[in-house]
């Protein structure tokens, strides 16, 4: 029934070819359901894509499927048409994703410096040249002169500097972010919040950005994704969030 | 450091695997390194044989060289077994490790101290005496007999080694091959409610009485030796010299069955079992050669001047088997 | 997650095959002794209920129930004042206190032994259980402190600093630190209980009946093998019921976010520097000093041979235990690595138990364990070389290894790994590049620990020695009986002297050889 099913799905591909999709995703952890055949897509490129949740729906769980850093146990993921994981199969690995992941504790490497950080994953791609790119990009971001320092003697935001340069040199087609920005002050925030929302616009980029603030989805999406209890409870723009008469999005933001 | 590894391993192997040719002999021995090292050092010098040694010591009751020896019964590594006492050897007859070896040197030596099998030939001999310090103990009141130590005035004052092991074991086991076993029971019990003091070994005995810890002690003579030479103030004393006589305690060695190298085993034994090796010991170690007209030094006793306890050594090898469970209970207290 | 399948069977076949190196042989030994001729035999198993077992097994767990306590709050104590506080003096006391864990635990008995009876201390009060653990904690204080200065450097100031803005020091302590030590408490005190219940030496020179002296006479006196295995057995299930504890509290995915913000680490100023300076002191002086002085004062005390003479006599077997004891290490920490990388990645705890049974066998069952497995002419290349050493030392101490190890991998944030496999690095190459440098601490710490076990051990290498091998300990231990006081007491001089040498050369070159600036603080 299932291969009937996804028969079907390839055909309708051909004509519209989302971004992203889900379909019928399933994940447990320890025989406990952490998501529940999950489905949805992301059909425009350049789409801002915000999870929301409370601790434990499966906000994380989730961009880490789409990375490709967990297996499924039922469905498929799709990345521009082509299956990227299927049943319990990683079909593409994750450094063939074309993907950067922003951690929720940022994962910069305590015995790098900020240089060696931003350079490993260039290392990894053998690019001759990549030296002027991630000056370039260090400078786009304004870290250069904090090269040569160990990642614990900066600022937060600093840190969350490093962290995305880290991620934009290697010139990602979609960028997920795990609670990034959950350890900055107010002002902070503000500031960060419009440097990705103007970096996603400059450099044609998809992000998925998981939050549990509200205010914070409705300031920079393009899409919602409500999960609760490892469902999809609401998937809709933030308009359309404001007008809908949804229980759990009315429960959510109350709280 | 990774690739330090394979480099190591090789290095180890080859270290670990050369040397390997028939000039070599292996020797395992419960005598104290001290002493039989140099003995081993001469017989390679004199044969160009090369001696691997596996040494032990009696204050570790032997455990390692007689456990190892019985462990590898299948696949012997050893050629010869220099034992400080006849019982460890009767054990591993007993257990079928070691074999028949009838070397010419043993013609001198009178055989009582040997096996009637051959499996164990004895040679010098130490003796246990009573240990005694000269600054607690008047020379009125130095015991006379073994039997002496369940006299009311020596309680706590007196130690013995764990009788579990080594020589003491077998000095037990003489006394019940002696005095039969009703009469040596009785014996023990009366040591006991007379407050003996276990040491842990006949070294520890040694020290015990050297430093006063207790007036007096049963050791062997090699160690009352010692403490002589350390100068401290100290007397041996041979018990018995009126009854039933002092018990002799002679080294044995043994060729272990199917041993890797049998013909140099036997050229090691036929060496200990010289006169050469008997005036070595004496000179390093105070004991009594087996073989007669050994010229020794004037320290060390002799045969001739001291009552032997008479014992059928390979019997009391055996009783020292039989009374151990018995000894187990007692040691404990 | 994604390895490549290659580089993953192959680590799996190695650290498969040399677990059975080691593992199997205990394993043999247990099941011939279990059941002998077709049967169980219930007769081994039910002679635990004697009643002179019974006690040895009641002495045996008072005594390393007390060693462990003691030692791990000694330790503790010592930890901070070593790495949080600014203790005036403190290499120098660290390494002072370092000094009963570098000599075989017979020398430290038999000099304490020598001094509590120049001291006139009542015979009774010596050969008792108190003076068996008194011994045994001076000797296992030094390993706690070690274990739980490593889990000390590893809490991140934030977490005290959080606590320092509401609370005062002592709730700070008691309610931040302490329990962010749990893991360092917890490995410390299983090392050491199990070290104190498999203890041989220091309980038999006082006469103290435990549970090991049991086992050792089974071998020893009655060369009963079956019974000595079956009894080993009993004493490492108890050994085993200790990790029940341990699993309830630490089962939690419990780490310390390593870098999550800043790794910063925070020193406390003492207000009055003079008080546990002076206690510090003290402890060092009336259970470390005075036994090493004892030494010194018996080696000096007469002429003769001189200490030079000592140190050529003992020259030759310096040098071959030096090369053991560093492959011993060395090979240790490397599967202790592999081990820990498979318990943590795999989550396969069942590992850690099998290598804790064979740490908690005592060391002469695990000798002969050896002998009969490997004494045969197919694997006699192992049993006749240097390698059966080796084994011998990972049956050892391996455990000791696996649990500094993986108690510092387990602290690294899985987001470090997956952050470097997202940017397409290889497993080994993310393994090489952030895990290794990561564990650089807890490396170095068991390679120490295991260099000093390695360099004392005694029981078990001195049943598997191949013969023509001269080894440190065994020399010293073989010419003890019937050497003079002064040559016994220069020989343990000159082994501690020399361990001290090797060790400071090991301090020198972690300095040159890691690059620790990232820890530094701020």
């Amino acid at each position: 029934m299932y291969a009937f099913w996804k028969k079907g799905f390839i055909q309708s591909t051909m004509e519209r070819e989302p971004v992203i999709q889900f379909i019928n995703c399933t994940k447990l952890f320890d025989g406990k359901t952490i998501l529940r055949n999950i489905s949805f897509e992301v059909n425009e490129e350049n789409t801002f894509t915000t999870i929301l949740g409370k601790t434990g729906s499966g906000k994380t769980t989730l961009l880490r499927l789409l990375a490709g850093l967990e297996k499924l146990n039922e469905g498929c993921i799709y990345i521009n048409g082509k299956t990227v994981s299927e049943g319990n199969k990683i079909i593409v690995p994750p450094y063939e994703r074309n993907i950067g992941f922003i951690f929720q504790d940022l994962a910069l490497w305590p015995h790098f410096t900020v240089y060696q950080n931003i350079e490993f994953g260039l290392k990894q791609k053998k690019i001759s040249d990549y030296k002027s790119i991630i000056m370039q990009t260090m400078n786009e971001f304004g870290i250069t002169d904090l090269k040569d320092n160990f990642t614990h003697q900066l600022s937060g935001g600093q840190q969350q500097l490093v962290a995305l340069t880290r991620s934009m040199v290697l010139q990602p087609k979609l960028l997920l972010m795990d609670e990034p920005l959950a350890n900055l002050d107010v002002k902070l925030k503000t500031q960060m919040r419009k440097r990705i929302k103007q970096l996603a616009k400059e450099k044609k980029i998809s992000i998925f950005y998981v939050t549990h603030d509200h205010k914070e989805a409705m300031e920079m999406s393009d899409k919602i994704i409500l999960l609760h209890e490892g469902a999809i409870a609401f998937y809709g723009t933030p308009e359309q969030s404001i007008y809908s008469d949804n229980s759990f999005l009315k429960e959510f933001i109350e709280v | 450091m990774t690739k330090a590894f394979p480099f190591l391993f090789i290095t180890f192997f080859l270290f670990a695997c050369t040397n390997k040719s028939n000039k070599e002999v292996v020797v395992y021995t419960s005598v104290d390194q001290v002493f039989s090292e140099p003995v081993l050092k001469e017989f390679e010098r004199q044969t160009g044989i090369k001696v691997n040694a596996v040494f032990d010591t009696e204050e570790t009751k032997s455990t390692g060289v007689l456990n190892r020896l019985i462990a590898e019964k299948n696949n012997p590594q050893c050629d010869v077994f220099w034992s400080g006492d006849p019982m460890r050897a009767d054990v591993l007859k007993q257990r079928g490790i070691t074999e028949t070896y009838r070397s010419p040197a043993a013609s001198g030596i009178n055989e009582v101290f040997i096996d009637k099998d051959y499996n164990w030939i004895g040679f010098s001999s130490r003796a246990r005496v009573l240990l005694i310090n000269t600054n607690l103990v008047k020379p009125q009141d130095i015991p006379s007999s073994i039997l002496d130590l369940t006299n009311e005035k020596y309680k706590g004052k007196f130690t013995i080694a764990n009788p579990l092991f080594g020589t003491t074991s077998f000095h037990i086991a003489a006394l019940f091959t002696a005095l039969g076993d009703e009469k040596a029971k009785q014996f023990m019990e009366d040591l006991k409610r007379n407050g003996v003091v276990i040491a842990s070994s006949n070294g520890d005995v040694k020290k015990k009485v050297a430093t006063g810890e207790v007036q007096m002690g049963l050791t062997d003579t090699d160690d009352a030796n010692e403490a002589i030479k350390e100068g401290a103030p100290v007397k041996a004393i041979f018990l018995d010299q009126n009854g039933f006589g002092n018990l002799i305690v002679p080294n044995t060695v043994s060729l272990i069955k199917n041993s890797p190298n049998n013909q140099n085993g036997k050229k090691v034994m036929d060496f200990l079992l010289s006169v050469e090796t008997e005036k070595m010991l004496a000179e390093s170690c105070a004991q009594m050669p087996l073989h007669k007209g050994v010229a020794v030094p004037s320290t060390v006793p002799s045969l001739d001047n001291i009552v032997p306890m008479k014992v059928n050594y390979a019997e009391v090898a055996q009783k020292s088997e039989q009374i151990k469970e018995y000894l187990k209970q007692w040691a404990r207290q | 997650m994604g390895k490549t399948i290659n580089s993953k069977t192959v680590l799996l076949l190695v650290a498969g095959l040399f677990l059975a190196a080691v593992v199997l042989p205990m394993g043999v030994l247990l099941f011939h002794a279990i059941f002998q001729k077709g049967s169980v035999a219930v007769e081994s198993f039910t002679s635990i209920f004697h009643k002179d077992v019974l006690q040895s097994i009641g002495n045996s767990l008072i005594i390393s129930t007390a060693v462990s306590m003691l030692s791990v709050l000694l330790g503790c104590c010592f930890a901070f004042l070593f790495s949080k506080a600014t203790l005036p003096f403190s290499k120098a006391l660290r390494l002072l206190l370092l000094l009963p864990l570098l000599l075989p635990s017979y020398v430290i008995c038999v000099a304490w032994n020598d001094v509590w009876v120049f001291a006139g201390v009542h015979k009774n009060l010596i050969y008792s259980l108190p003076a068996v653990v008194f011994i045994l904690t001076t000797i296992y204080t030094p390993l706690a402190a070690f274990i739980i200065q490593a889990g000390f450097k590893n809490i991140n100031a934030g977490m005290e600093e959080a606590g320092m803005m509401i609370t005062s020091f002592k709730q700070v302590f008691f309610k931040i630190v302490l329990p962010l030590l749990r893991p360092a408490l917890f490995s410390s005190f299983i090392l050491i209980f199990i070290l104190s219940l498999s203890e041989f030496a220091v309980p038999s020179f006082l006469s103290v009946p435990v549970f090991v002296t049991e086992i050792f006479t089974q071998f020893s006196a009655f060369y009963n093998y079956s019974l000595a295995a079956t009894q080993s057995l009993i004493l490492t299930a108890i050994c085993l019921l200790l990790l029940f504890p341990e699993r309830k509290y630490l089962t939690k995915e419990y780490f310390f976010p390593f870098g999550k913000k800043a790794f910063r680490f925070r020193m406390y100023e003492l207000r009055n520097k003079n008080v546990p300076l002076i206690l510090a002191m003290l402890y060092i002086i009336f259970t470390v000093l005075v036994p090493v002085v004892f030494l010194t004062s018996q080696t000096f005390s007469r002429a003769g041979t001189s200490f030079l003479e000592i140190v050529i006599m003992l020259l030759p077997s310096l040098k071959d235990s030096v090369l053991i004891a560093i492959a011993g290490a060395l090979i240790v920490t490397l599967f202790g690595l592999i081990f820990s990388w498979l318990t943590v990645q795999f989550k396969l705890k069942f590992l850690q138990t099998i290598l804790l049974f064979v740490f908690a066998v005592p060391a002469i069952v695990t000798g002969v364990s050896l002998i009969l497995f490997y004494n045969t002419p197919s694997l006699n290349f192992i049993y006749s070389s240097i390698l059966i050493i080796l084994i011998a030392f990972s049956a050892r101490f391996l455990f000791i290894s696996v649990k500094i190890i993986s108690d510092s991998l387990q602290q690294i944030p899985v987001s470090f790994t997956d952050a470097a496999y997202m940017m397409g690095a290889r497993p080994f190459y993310i393994f090489r590049k952030i895990t290794l440098p990561l564990l650089g601490e807890a490396l170095f710490t068991s390679f120490f620990i295991i260099l000093i076990f390695c360099l004392n051990e005694l029981s078990t290498v001195i049943m598997v020695y191949p013969p023509g091998i001269s080894l440190l300990p065994v020399t010293i231990f073989t010419r003890t009986a019937n050497a003079p006081q002064h040559i016994v007491s220069g020989m343990s001089l000159v082994a501690l002297m020399f361990t001290i040498v090797i060790l400071l050369c090991m301090l020198f070159g972690k300095k040159v050889l890691f690059n620790q600036q990232w820890r530094e603080s701020r």
